[in-house]
């Protein structure tokens, strides 16, 4: 009964990851992510990005899951990737395509471009790579076919420093996201509370009220799946009332969403006012000095963990100094 | 001395009603005592008033003899816990065992007080299983028996059930129930309802109408008040209905053997 | 028949080929009058209750079998056209107050009836005519439905499925929340409607006081199946199956069974109301 319910993103398995206190976990992804800012060379971004793959294997969390982090981002990284690649001109020219643009081949292009737009339908998933092959298609077109009324040509040349460049960023890109998600997926949200902060509680003597901050974050995701069941319900009143969410046009759609978000803010008032009655009934004063239920105990793991990522971002900054790496 | 003593009360939550009117009533230590009332008639007012969550406007409240003023209120606070209605409005906790132990961090506790207290109490209210479940796989009434689980661990001397099994289905009517009648003697219990079952079994009865106290007394003398309690807009039990039709009729002999019995039925269990 | 269930299954999960799932509800066949009928809905917690009246208005399509709705028949495929049987099939879900928003009263009524195509100028002539019959006065109409009681709240969201005019009404634990005397109120409203209108009502209680009042059939559902479907008198009569269904009796009923036991006269002690239960001791004990 208890696994029903999946924590954000978390992916419930038991692996060493799993088990080491947050705190070393939210500490060894920020060395790791300052290392990756350090490094200047590429085969050691590339180096950097092997050892995050090593570690996620560990995690005996399914690598589908990282490949998700990556399709919020597909877009850009493919973007970014062209943009380097193309526009940078110095170093040793590696390759050289000479397109042709005639009227047969801009037709068939448009006409693929097309059916990529109409296909939304049909296919809903890995837009980002059919956009991808579509792309390739037209070039390719463009390299091979030059019969017909020639309209223009164009040449695109590729040099190392634009190789080299694109992907620098991609790498790093990918390297930031895949060790972002393992913090994510392997470390509870309640957790990863717990650890921020006791890892910010020195702030508190410059003024920051941590604790209060978070007291708010695990309250909020305390509520997080109660408020879900409560807006299914909501809706559900509403389409009894006629609502749907599929029809209609812009003002009718306003009112949609007015007849869910409203009901959901009032009972969030309601509910702020009796948890304050709640807490403060037993006791709860805010900045008040408390005890914790929770103990966070850092044990050998963490310790060869601190001191591995310690270590991997000294080498890194000495390598970076002496080697320009 | 009387655990709770209340002197003319006054309070309004705004310029034009007024939600308790000089309202006055002791309760003695160990006492099970029912406040029954229409929705608006000020019981869940007054229950917060006695929990020191809202501020009186004039009058006065003693508990345990410390009067209830600011400097004071953290103290009562200690002496008086309260459950409220809603079971997911009260629960703070992401994990049942966070939420037990919540009013103990606040009270600074040691942690291994705080273990001990929450294995103790979880296994008095039947949760010792639920300890790592987050409430959403929680029912109504386990919710509401973790809320008293974590009142309990502070250990008050008066704890204050305000409409606590309102919301609940029948099973959950049944085990919070259940519960509160185990604490019978052992706490000093105030109940704030409109179900007039809860009242039968209590030492006293308090009738609230419109902010004022309409009847204080056992509940067989309160609930013989039938006109006092149907202006109060309450309803009145089953068995006093068919007493008034069968005293107003003529068609019965043994009229007043059957009314005394039909009586003593009611106060059964 | 108004609305007919024949074999229907439903579950909140996927189906798929080979893979146990769990049902909400379980090979349910089931025949709803369009007029008169007045139906208690009873059941343990998650014995499926809740889905059972989705499945009558169209707000979840069945996973197995097939439901005939006003005319319309929809299968777990079927591409039809779901939002006019949300008109015709009138659903207020328990603690109804939560679905109200609109900046008054009366513009709350409007908003279903309007959604359903009605017109303005007709739905606030409807709006009023409900706001009556459930006895809301022009007061409250003009205030914004947060500045007045649970209770009207609570009218205020039954007239805005009502005006729209559904031919069954179905709602899901009306009283609970309410104080005595609102829930007497919403009670004589509802069999009001059930009489004068010959709407059929369909309701979800746990409180067997209620259904003695009004319910003319009981259908129980127990882990996802209905396990009674007939006359409210002689589910009461069935003391085994209450009792294997931990079913309570209305009050009168214990009382009445009390006198049997404790006068040790032959008392017929199926009476459901105070009225009934004198007669019948008058009967028996009288002079």
């Amino acid at each position: 009964m208890n696994e029903k319910i999946v924590f954000g993103q978390y992916y419930h398995t038991d692996s060493w990851i799993h088990r080491l206190d947050p705190r070393t976990k939210i500490i060894a992804v920020f060395l790791y992510m300052i290392a990756l800012f350090v490094v200047k060379n590429v085969y050691l971004l590339g180096a950097f990005l092997l050892l995050a793959l090593i570690v996620i294997t560990t995690s005996k969390v399914p690598l589908i899951k990282f490949l998700n982090s990556l399709k919020m981002v597909s877009f850009i990284l493919l973007f970014t990737f062209f943009f380097q690649l193309l526009l940078r001109k110095d170093g040793e020219q590696l390759a050289v395509f000479s397109f042709n643009m005639t009227i047969i081949n801009a037709l068939l292009i448009i006409l693929l471009f097309i059916l990529y737009f109409l296909s939304r339908r049909i296919i809903k998933s890995f837009r980002v790579l059919l956009l991808s092959i579509v792309l390739l298609i037209s070039f390719y077109i463009q390299i091979k076919f030059d019969f017909s009324y020639l309209l223009f040509t164009y040449q695109v040349r590729i040099f190392d420093s634009g190789l080299i460049m694109s992907l620098y960023i991609l790498l790093r890109i990918i390297a930031l996201l895949f060790i972002s998600s393992l913090l994510t997926l392997t470390t509870k949200p309640t957790d990863l509370n717990n650890g921020l902060e006791a890892i910010l509680k020195p702030l508190k003597h410059i003024g920051v009220k941590v604790s209060t901050l978070t007291m708010m974050i695990s309250i909020a995701l305390r509520f997080i799946p109660t408020l879900i069941n409560e807006a299914e319900k909501i809706l559900k009143a509403q389409a009894s009332r006629g609502v749907d969410f599929k029809e209609g046009k812009i003002g009718a759609k306003v009112m949609q969403i007015i007849s869910l978000l409203v009901p959901m803010f009032v009972i969030a008032y309601k509910r702020a006012y009796d948890l304050a009655d709640a807490m403060e009934a037993r006791g709860f004063i805010p900045d008040a000095p408390r005890t914790n239920i929770n103990l966070l105990r850092y044990r050998t793991s963490d310790y060869l963990t601190f001191g591995f990522s310690f270590a991997l971002l000294v080498v890194t900054i000495y390598l970076r100094i002496f080697y320009a790496l | 001395m009387n655990i709770i003593e209340i002197k003319n009360l006054n309070f309004q939550y705004t310029k034009k009603d007024v939600a308790i009117k000089n309202v006055s009533l002791s309760i003695e230590k160990g006492e099970f005592v029912c406040i029954l009332g229409h929705n608006g008639s000020g019981k869940s007012t007054l229950a917060k008033l006695i929990a020191g969550l809202l501020a009186a406007k004039s009058g006065e409240i003693y508990v345990n003899g410390i009067l209830i003023n600011e400097k004071t209120i953290n103290e009562v606070r200690h002496n008086v816990g309260i459950v409220f209605q809603n079971p997911d409005n009260q629960f703070v906790g992401v994990t049942v065992k966070d939420d037990i132990a919540f009013g103990l961090e606040n009270r600074q506790i040691e942690r291994e007080e705080m273990l001990a207290r929450i294995e103790k109490y979880a296994q008095l209210t039947n949760m010792s299983d639920f300890l790592e479940y987050n409430p959403e796989n929680l029912s109504g009434g386990e919710k509401q028996r973790v809320a008293i689980a974590g009142v309990l661990a502070c250990h008050p001397e008066v704890i204050i059930f305000d409409e606590a099994t309102s919301m609940l289905d029948p099973k959950g009517v049944r085990e919070v129930t259940a519960m509160i009648n185990q604490l019978k003697g052992y706490k000093t219990i105030i109940s704030i309802t409109h179900n007039l079952q809860e009242a039968l079994f209590a030492d006293r009865v308090i009738v609230m109408n419109d902010g004022e106290i309409v009847l204080n007394d056992t509940p067989i003398n309160v609930f013989k008040q039938k006109e006092i309690l149907i202006n109060s807009k309450l309803d009145i039990l089953t068995s006093m209905k068919l007493i008034t039709k069968i005293n107003s009729e003529k068609g019965l002999k043994n009229k007043a053997e059957i009314e005394e019995l039909l009586w003593q039925l009611t106060f059964e269990k | 028949m108004a609305i007919n269930f024949r074999k229907v299954s439903y579950s909140y999960s996927a189906l798929k080929k080979n893979k146990k799932v769990k049902f909400a509800v379980s090979d349910v066949n089931l025949e709803i009058a369009e007029k008169d009928e007045f139906i208690a809905i009873v059941g343990h917690t998650g014995s499926g209750k809740s889905t059972l009246v989705q499945l009558m208005n169209a707000l979840l399509v069945p996973s197995l079998g097939e439901i005939d709705i006003l005319g319309t028949t929809i299968t777990p495929h079927a591409k039809v056209k779901l939002k006019p049987i949300r008109k015709q099939v009138g659903l207020v879900f328990q603690f109804p107050e939560y679905q109200l928003f609109e900046e008054t009263s009366l513009k709350d009524i409007t908003f279903g009836p309007k959604n359903f195509g009605i017109p303005t100028e007709e739905a606030i002539q409807k709006a009023l005519d409900v706001a009556r019959l459930v006895g809301l006065s022009d007061d409250i109409l003009k205030k914004s439905p947060f500045a007045i009681s649970g209770g009207e709240m609570r009218k205020v969201a039954i007239a805005g499925i009502l005006a729209s005019n559904p031919d069954i009404l179905i709602l899901d634990e009306p009283t609970v929340g309410l104080d005595p005397f609102g829930k007497s109120e919403l009670l004589k409203l509802l069999k009001r409607i059930n009489e004068e209108e010959h709407k059929t009502i369909i309701i979800i209680t746990h409180d067997m006081e209620v259904v003695s009042q009004v319910a003319k059939r009981v259908i129980v559902l127990d882990n996802a199946k209905i396990v009674y479907d007939g006359d409210m008198k002689a589910l009461f009569k069935n003391d085994e199956f209450l009792i294997n269904h931990n079913l309570d009796y209305p009050e009168i009923m214990k009382l009445m069974r009390s006198l049997k036991e404790r006068l040790g006269v032959d008392i017929d002690i199926y009476q459901y109301s105070i009225e009934e239960a004198y007669q019948e001791l008058s009967r028996v004990l009288g002079d």
